[in-house]
């Protein structure tokens, strides 16, 4: 989860308001594409994005660039890495570079679709809730306040040892779980723009809310959910792995990492079984990280430089 | 938040620089300091492995651990020796009438419970009738049982309703142990006939035992380990250690680690992709020796899915379809044997069954002949364990490997034990895998099991019809002894092989691993490790 | 500030009400059957056997009725009896409860005190090469999969180099100090055996270090952006003004008030602790609330789950509660809001 710090402290005013430093114009709509789209040119969000990138091309080719295949046996069991195996070869005498490779179209797509579900329920929640206010409100915020002081990895292993194991488990699980911050936030947009003029404005000349919710409250949200979904991938991704590890995500002979990761600690000895899989998280998270990071800097004025 | 009074609970820089130098302080000191805590002496052993306890009162366990330790604070009237024969223990003699209705024990003067008063009949009759009211895990080891009478001090006197010449061996199990009736009733236990509501004894249990073994429960943290004290009042030989620590390690690896460090003295789950290693290190002995346990694919043609499972041909095909060897390498790098049916290896009766071989166009040719000639699809539900070395995981994936080569799609589907001990007495599973580890050393308990007979567990499961020849024999080799019933025992280890519902995947061998100055590690079937025969090496 | 806390701890019961309803039902899933746990597989075919269990346990009564009776217990101080260990689901968690504590305390300590050190010299070489390390490490903290770094560690330093203690709270043979507060850290001192508190020390050190890895990052880049924009306030320009040296207002201003958001910190990381011990102490075979969550879960023991669910609820609860009074202490606004 992501954590931004206090609970509403304008942290950024000084005793007479501005901090003293000089700031970029808040509402750049007005510069030409071409000098906005340089402002993204930051080195952490070029990394990121480009090891991003790189991973998707192997989610796309994945079963082309394969040296071997995944499900299958195609050498001595726990062979150390050689130039035939590269990452050697797991309990089973399968090649495990190639289920490596494999193992990111689990992973990752899961990763996304939990955290877009995530969002799409959590703003949905959280726009009715800002928006209609009153009992609706004290209702829908006291759900996600349960949701949420649930340890959230309690309640994942609860969902998913309810429902059983498999990835869409435990995908259910971590949205489930992760709905609330979205909710939350959204809320929090719709509460502060509720009374901005120019929304006051567009209700004064007769605005149906509906209308404002679509062309004033949803865009100015889109920021700050935006970046906290990316900054929030890598958790969801390392989420999903745990369940994997503790049994209770992805099944055999799945190749997603967090199971691969479990086979690893049950051959101890044999390293290269879990480091395979683990640098490969690594390197996913970090860079989304670092992308969500970059991100953030560009676009989230108040939140800049942290 | 604008102040220019200096204050706060970090003062400065220096204050964090002072706490992280005072941490790095505590940490060298800690490296350096030559004296270590105080330890348990080392006339104490450690045996790391698993612990699978469900509980420590002896009549509701039923585990390996609970076998290790019931074993070691209890004790039964007879005692099975490596070899299949029954010595005295408890009963300094003992004798079965003719048709093996009645049992007849004698128990010797000496034995003493561990607080000094003689075991008595009594005793006995108490301990094997709560064992049989509780209802618990290990009460059917007293199926059967319709009486058990205490007429002197010393003589006991057991009726069976039917013959049940297996009962000396059931006797030898360590949940057959006999507890000290007072001590127990005194902290709410019972052995009336509705000890299953009233009995209230298993937590006080859980801290204390109340046994003749050679040790007592010094304490129990669950999920830690067991600590065991010698019993200073053991009327029997000397005890071989001063205490047993039965020490959680969960996984394989761990063990090892554990092992090669020094911190355990024995390890009883070690891979045997480690052997190399343990072979290798000069402070650590190890053998691998034949067990008893064996993990088998069970069918059920009767279950919906089944169906095709109903002709004795497919399942013969599934037989043939599986390569053995190739499952024993991938699970175990080898070290395990095939078996013939639901009979381990070595037991009374399995000597001469046939053992299947991979036999891929003769199971592709027996598919076409029942009418599958382009080969079967079905679906095999399992539950995820890792039992004697065996991953269920990697054995199921390695049958899917070669029955594909015969032309049977298996889709596997693991589940967690729960879903799947949900599932198998009520939906049922048309082809799963589990394990199966003795109870005692009389052949009878897996024909009781396996067989398609009237009251067997996998013929409810498979929902098959019960063979009315297999019933006949069952009763009629618990009615016999010696040879004869060796050979009862034959005919009806190959019935359970043409039925052909069990089909054993493979008997894991067992690794003894322990550091060099323990000798006699072991392998037993009612002890899993007998303390006995262990000590360390002067 | 009275009616605050007050609000606030009117809040919790219905909150922890929540949690024990969710977690209650949870369990007793749709697809799963404890009873397996119970009887094993072994009697799963005994009628006998199922149906004294099912009564001994409770499980014959309607799931309402089931409910009814374990909040009332609840009310009257019993958590149930788990399924697994056979003691009241009380009785585990008060084992359990201290190993996770001191594990977390520990991570907690590291994690502020190496993060606010890291924070405050990459505040400082803003913009040079140490800072922009700090920052990468800062992030990889936060990106790296507990586990994983935990597996790697204990091969590294424990399999390979041997100089890490075997995962668990105390070497091999050693006797646990006289139980008073649990922690053994604490009590081995309040019995004065060094010897046994450097042993207990030892052990922790490396399961706490990787606990606090996630925070250790998010502390080092929380500290450092506060100084960053503390430095450029108002106040310490006037200050610079008036003639101290960067250093001075450095130590004496900018750092107190940075602290600030790593208070709120310690209150929203309780639920990362939580999330860590779990992995954690599986591997490094900890004998605390993580290990009893996992093993409960497995075995549908949901007695012991929901006692779970409501100690983690509780503590994540508390801990929040106190971080917003103290940042409402710190920082006035809030309170009024």
């Amino acid at each position: 989860m992501t954590i931004t710090a206090g609970t509403g402290a304008p942290a950024d005013a000084g005793p007479f308001g501005g901090t003293g430093r000089p700031q970029a114009p808040v509402d750049d709509e007005k510069l030409p594409l071409r000098l906005r789209a340089r402002r993204f040119a930051r080195p952490q969000i070029v990394i990121g994005a480009g090891v991003v990138l790189l991973w998707l091309l192997v989610i796309a080719f994945a079963g082309v660039i394969s040296p071997h295949d995944p499900f299958a046996a195609s050498g001595g069991r726990l062979l150390p890495p050689s130039g035939e195996h590269l990452l050697g070869t797991d309990s089973l005498g399968r090649d495990v570079f190639s289920r490596v490779l494999h193992g990111a179209r689990l992973s990752l797509p899961i990763a996304v679709l939990a955290i877009t579900l995530s969002v799409l329920v959590g703003s949905l929640v959280g726009a009715v809730a800002g928006f209609f206010g009153g009992w609706v409100d004290a209702v829908l915020m006291r759900a996600a306040d349960i949701t949420m002081a649930f340890p959230s990895i309690l309640l994942a292993m609860a969902v998913a040892a309810a429902l059983g194991p498999g990835l869409s488990n435990a995908f259910l699980a971590i949205v489930a779980v992760w709905w609330p911050i979205y909710a939350r936030l959204v809320r929090g947009q719709i509460l502060s723009i509720k009374e901005r003029e120019h929304v006051l404005a567009a209700r004064a000349i007769g605005m149906r809310r509906t209308a404002i919710l679509r062309r004033h409250v949803l865009p100015h949200s889109l920021t700050p959910v935006s970046v906290n979904a990316t900054m929030d991938l890598g958790s969801v991704i390392i989420l999903v792995a745990s369940l994997s590890f503790l049994g209770l995500g992805a099944v055999p002979p799945s190749p997603e990492w967090g199971a691969m990761i479990t086979d690893g600690a049950g051959n101890f000895y044999q390293w290269w079984i879990a480091a395979g899989p683990g640098i490969a998280m690594v390197s996913v998270v970090l860079a989304v990280n670092f992308l969500g990071d970059g991100l953030r800097d560009v676009l989230d004025v108040k939140n800049r430089g942290r | 938040m604008s102040s220019v009074r200096p204050s706060g609970r970090f003062r400065s820089r220096r204050g964090a620089r002072r706490a992280g130098a005072a941490l790095l302080a505590v940490t060298a000191l800690a490296a350096c300091s030559s004296t270590g805590p105080a330890t348990t002496d080392r006339t104490g052993i450690i045996i790391g492995r698993a612990m699978d306890v469900n509980s420590l009162d002896i009549s509701r366990s039923l585990c390996d651990t609970c076998q290790i330790y019931n074993s070691a604070v209890y004790e039964t009237l007879v005692r099975a020796t490596p070899d299949g024969e029954l010595d005295p223990l408890l009963a300094e003699s003992w004798e079965a009438n003719e048709d093996s209705t009645q049992f007849t024990f004698t128990l010797d003067p000496d034995a003493v419970f561990s607080d000094g008063s003689p075991v008595e009949a009594k005793d006995v009759a108490w301990s094997w009738l709560r064992l049989q009211n509780l209802q618990g895990l290990p009460s059917y080891f007293m199926q059967g049982i319709t009486g058990v009478e205490a007429p002197d001090e010393r003589t006991v006197v057991v009726t069976s309703a039917a013959p049940n010449s297996a009962f000396l061996n059931i006797a030898s199990a360590s949940y057959m142990g006999i507890v000290n009736s007072d001590v127990a009733a005194e902290n709410g236990a019972t052995a009336d006939a509705d000890a299953a509501s009233s009995d209230s004894a298993e937590q006080w249990f859980q801290a204390n035992s109340a046994g003749s073994g050679q040790y007592v429960l010094d304490s129990y943290a669950e999920g830690s380990q067991i600590v065991l004290n010698a019993n200073d009042a053991y009327w029997g030989e000397e005890p071989n250690f001063s205490s047993v620590t039965i020490k959680e390690v969960t996984d394989a690896s761990a063990q090892l680690q554990q092992l090669q460090q020094g911190d355990i003295d024995l390890a009883m789950q070690i891979s045997f992709d480690a052997l190399d290693q343990i072979e290798s290190d000069d402070s650590l002995t190890s053998d691998v020796v034949p067990s008893y346990n064996f993990l088998y694919l069970a069918l059920s043609p009767g279950v919906a899915g089944g169906e095709a499972l109903q002709d004795v041909r497919v399942r013969n095909a599934i037989r043939m379809g599986i390569d053995y060897d190739s499952v024993i390498d991938a699970t175990l790098a080898g070290n395990g044997e095939r078996q013939s049916t639901g009979i381990p290896n070595g037991f009374e009766g399995s000597d001469d069954l046939p053992i299947p071989d991979f036999d891929p166009d003769g199971a592709k040719a027996l598919l076409a002949e029942a009418g599958y000639p382009d080969g079967l699809t079905l679906d095999a539900t399992y539950p995820t364990f890792s039992a004697y070395g065996v991953s269920s995981n990697t054995e199921m994936q390695s049958i899917q490997q070669s029955l594909a080569q015969a032309g049977i799609t298996l889709n596997l589907s693991p589940v967690d034990f729960s879903t799947w001990g949900d599932a198998i007495g009520t939906t049922g599973y048309p082809v799963t895998a589990i394990y199966f580890a003795p109870d005692h050393p009389d052949t009878i308990q897996y024909f009781q099991y396996f067989s398609l007979i009237d009251g067997s567990v996998w013929a409810g499961r498979a929902r098959m019809p019960v063979n009315p020849e297999e019933n006949t024999l069952v009763a009629q080799a618990l009615a016999q002894s010696g040879d004869e019933r060796t050979a009862t025992y034959a005919q009806l280890g190959q019935l359970m092989y043409d039925d052909a519902i069990i089909l054993p995947i493979v008997n894991p061998k067992y690794i003894l691993a322990s550091s060099a100055s323990l000798q006699g590690n072991n392998y037993d079937i009612t002890r899993n490790l007998d303390l006995t025969r262990l000590s360390f090496a002067d | 500030m009275l009616r605050f806390t007050l609000r606030r701890l009117a809040l919790m019961p219905l909150l922890l009400w929540g949690i024990v309803t969710i977690a209650f039902f949870l369990s007793r899933s749709v697809s799963s059957n404890p009873l397996v746990t119970i009887v094993g597989e072994r009697n799963l075919g005994n009628p006998d056997v199922v149906a004294a269990a099912t009564r001994r346990w409770g499980l014959d009564k309607s799931l309402p009725e089931q409910y009814w009776v374990y909040l009332s217990n609840l009310l009257h101080g019993d958590l149930g009896t788990s399924f697994r260990t056979k003691s009241p689901v009380l009785d585990d968690l008060g084992t359990r409860l201290p190993a996770t504590l001191e594990l977390a305390f520990f991570a907690l300590l590291i994690a502020v005190v190496l993060g606010t050190v890291g924070g405050v010299v990459a505040a400082r070489t803003q913009g040079r090469a140490a800072d922009g390390v700090l920052r990468v490490a800062a992030l990889a903290g936060s990106s790296l999969p507990v586990f994983w770094v935990g597996l790697v560690f204990l091969f590294v330093f424990y399999a390979t180099l041997g100089i890490a203690p075997s995962p668990g709270r105390l070497s091999a043979r050693v006797i646990p100090p006289p139980d008073v507060t649990g922690f053994y850290t604490v009590d081995s001192l309040l019995a004065g055996d060094w010897p046994l508190f450097v042993d207990a020390f030892k052990h922790l050190v490396m399961p706490a270090f990787i606990m606090s890895l996630a925070l250790l990052g998010t502390v080092i880049r929380l500290v450092r952006s506060q100084m960053l924009e503390e430095q450029g306030a108002d106040y310490v320009r006037t200050a610079r003004a008036k003639g101290m040296s960067r250093g001075q207002v450095l130590n004496k201003h900018v750092l107190k008030n940075a602290i600030t958001p790593v208070v709120t910190l310690i209150g929203v990381s309780v639920g990362l602790l939580i999330m860590g011990a779990v992995l954690i102490e599986t591997i490094f075979s900890w004998n605390g609330i993580g290990t009893y969550a996992v093993e409960s879960s497995r075995g549908l023991d949901f007695p012991a789950i929901t006692g779970v669910c409501l100690v983690g609820g509780v503590i994540f609860l508390v801990g929040n509660l106190l971080t917003d009074i103290a940042y409402a202490t710190i920082d006035p606004r809030v309170r009024l809001s």
